[in-house]
């Protein structure tokens, strides 16, 4: 190909304005084929630090070279490339001190192959020197039949790669997170520099009770610890982080036993345990508004163990539960909790919460499946929490209403209640249930029907309104009808006729809210229009 | 912004082919080596700079602009997404210019040191070049023919990660 003799000027750019172009580069592929323009961008790639390492730019982008393909020998090819790759880009460093901010690698497991366990040894090595402030270290167990991630019992035979020791005196790290190793085998006797480290997430990582304590007490500073899908811990226990704000914690080995945290600015807690159930220690944690659990009882182990969950804490304002539990063993002390979500596992995506929806008032909301039994142990239940106003249920119900209506205390006042049912058929019986069980103010409708016609709809609407007159003494209350259609228009109906003699189209919403009020008497209500003017 | 300009403080800065720009100190300011020329006083009325052409400072003057009176992501945490949505907006559209045009804008950016501009400037050229092959890459990037490797270089760099060129 002919080329221009315009100026290049770029080479005439100091170095570290190329490695930024490079840096936007991001993938070894172009890496190297930048290598190749012309001499001087072959001497700058070489000099460019790599941000990273990572297999699947690697599979993503090599293709079988023969048809019919090898797939095993193809997969081979392309593993072998990511580690003759890795290896020469390191060897070009290991004399030189490689400054970098983040650094990721993401290798597959080395297959027992010593040269591979050297090569990532090597690499960590030259890139984990003074500077590096966010790093991952992610094994990928890769399944040699596709080259992606997979789960197969006979791939997590292979000897787990354990991080070097040179980790713990990485001193600038601020980020770390390791995925599928284990930790340097040092750890628990060399000094730990991690003093200025505030992330720390560990994924398929083998640890004890000592390990936590001792990585705790190494990171002065840090904001937020994850652990997903880690064993080995029976007391998850962390004092004295002065800056610890985020803790999830998820074991799926069933041996945690007790989590006790005393950190003062924690202001979230979640929890992953689908076996066992870890008893909390939290009361201290004086700013902790926010409590996520999920699991238990798991949906194919045997309980064995009582189910009871307990839970005490004066500053928890939000507190969501994902679980099979029944609403009977659940037993908590948290005075001040304003929001109390419930979502049944197995029904999980029925009902997805809002994030960072704080209300004003003590609200439960449930999503999930819900039957006869259920409606009399949600009675009990509002009966054991003093204090909620508001209600909202996203259920799916098989509900026989005179098994509800063996409940004999008298239905439960609150100020709002929101109903998504799934399924017209049970709306009726629900509704029942609903009002046997509560005594609402207003009650909000998801019209969430497809096969919603105006005659089923006003229907629906009329049935509604009945039995929420029912609730109240004749004559004394009257209904507004509120309608948010789809395109957030609201509708005003003084009372059930203005609404049924709207034009039909008005009728459609997103949302019907039936609005409980006082039939007020002309005389009484001029009254109330002057004391309210003085 | 007019209403301010009339007060503030003016700097003029003059081309390499002698075009003088009068500008506001506070645009001159995003210049990290024009600041510290102000703040050392060795600036005069006029700066000259003589390695940048008439054509590339109106740009460089523009961006400048721009991201003066757009507000500082330091100075107040919570500026509304709105402005910082502007400002990306104005950034693509700025970029969209042809590929001599940014390598002289890259070395004007370099040398007046406007880190900002720099970095959308880099990341322009990155976008260009991405997933292009070298044949493509040289005629983007204007490489001289008497530049290349050796072919024999060439060959074996090209053979050691062949991988990369299919």
């Amino acid at each position: 190909m002919e080329l221009e003799d315009a100026t290049d000027r770029i080479s005439q750019l100091p170095e570290f304005i190329i490695h930024h172009i490079l840096s936007y580069l991001d993938s070894p592929q172009q890496l190297v084929r930048m290598s190749v323009l012309s001499k001087y961008w072959f001497a700058v790639s070489v000099s460019f630090p790599a941000s990273g390492f990572n297999i699947a730019q690697f599979r993503d982008v090599i293709k079988p070279s023969s048809t019919p393909v090898n797939w095993d020998k193809h997969y081979r090819y392309v593993r072998d490339c990511f580690f003759k790759y890795v290896d020469d880009t390191t060897s070009r460093f290991c004399h030189q001190n490689v400054t970098v901010h983040t650094f990721k690698l993401i290798t597959p497991n080395q297959d027992r192959d010593p040269t591979q366990v050297d090569i990532i040894d090597r690499c960590l090595g030259v890139y984990l020197k003074e500077g590096v402030k966010v790093l991952v270290i992610k094994v990928k167990n890769m399944c040699l039949e596709c080259l992606h991630e997979n789960r197969c019992p006979e791939s997590l035979d292979f000897p787990m790669y354990r991080v070097p020791n040179t980790l713990l005196s990485t001193s600038s790290l601020t980020s770390l997170k390791i995925c599928r190793c284990e930790l340097p085998s040092s750890l628990m006797v060399d000094v730990v520099k991690f003093k200025s480290l505030k992330m720390l997430e560990l994924e398929y990582v083998p640890l004890h009770d000592e390990l936590i304590k001792r990585l705790t007490t190494s990171c002065p500073l840090l904001e937020k610890m994850i652990f997903k899908y880690c064993q080995g811990v029976k007391i998850f226990c962390v004092y004295g982080l002065e800056n610890l704000q985020e803790v999830k914690i998820g074991f799926d080995d069933g041996v945690l036993e007790v989590i006790d945290i005393d950190a003062p600015n924690l202001w979230h807690l979640s929890l992953v345990a689908w076996l066992g159930m870890p008893s909390m220690k939290v009361a201290s944690c004086k700013k902790l508004t926010k409590l996520s659990y999920f699991g238990h009882p798991s949906p194919t182990k045997e309980v064995e163990y009582p189910l009871n969950l307990e839970l005490s804490s004066h500053s928890v304002r939000t507190f969501e539960l994902c679980s099979d539990l029944d609403l009977g063993v659940i037993d908590f002390c948290a005075p001040n909790l304003l929001l109390f979500i419930l979502s049944s596992y197995c029904q999980k995506g029925l009902y997805s919460m809002k994030r960072g929806f704080v209300p004003s008032k003590a609200r439960m909301e449930f999503g999930g499946f819900v039957n006869s039994y259920w409606f009399q142990h949600l009675r009990q239940f509002l009966d054991k929490y003093i204090g909620f106003k508001e209600l909202k249920l996203h259920i799916r119900a098989h509900v026989n209403v005179k098994e509800v209506m063996a409940i004999h205390s008298p239905p439960y006042e609150l100020d709002h209640v929101e109903l998504y049912i799934e399924g017209l058929s049970v709306y009726e019986a629900v509704v029942d249930a609903v009002f046997w069980c509560c005594r609402p103010l207003s009650l909000t409708l998801e019209a969430n029907f497809t096969c919603t016609n105006t005659e089923e709809w006003s229907h629906i609407v009329k049935f509604t309104h009945e039995k929420l007159l029912l609730q109240e003494d004749e004559g004394k209350t009257n209904i507004r009808i509120l309608i948010y259609t789809s395109s957030k228009v609201k509708k005003h109906f003084s009372d059930l006729n203005s609404f049924l003699t709207a034009s039909p189209c008005d009728l459609q919403g997103e949302t019907i809210t039936f609005i409980k009020e006082e039939v007020v008497p002309i005389k009484k209500k001029r009254m109330i229009k002057q004391s309210k003017g003085l | 912004m007019s209403t301010s300009s009339s007060s503030s403080k003016k700097i003029v800065l003059k081309s390499a082919d002698n075009e003088t720009f009068e500008i506001d100190e506070i645009v001159a300011l995003e210049s990290q080596a024009i600041k510290n020329m102000i703040e050392d006083e060795c600036a005069d009325n006029v700066i000259p700079l003589g390695n940048i052409d008439s054509k590339t400072l109106s740009k460089i003057i523009e961006y400048c602009k721009k991201h003066a009176e757009s507000p500082k992501k330091d100075d107040n945490a919570d500026i509304d997404e709105k402005a910082v949505e502007d400002l990306k907006s104005f950034d693509a559209e700025f970029a969209k210019v042809d590929m001599p045009l940014i390598q002289d804008i890259l070395m004007a950016a370099n040398f007046l040191n406007i880190d900002n501009l720099i970095g959308l400037m880099c990341r322009t050229i990155a976008d260009r070049i991405k997933g292009k092959t070298p044949e493509e890459i040289r005629k983007i990037l204007n490489i001289n023919k008497n530049d290349l490797l050796s072919p024999e270089q060439e060959a074996k760099a090209r053979e050691e990660n062949s991988w990369a060129f299919d």
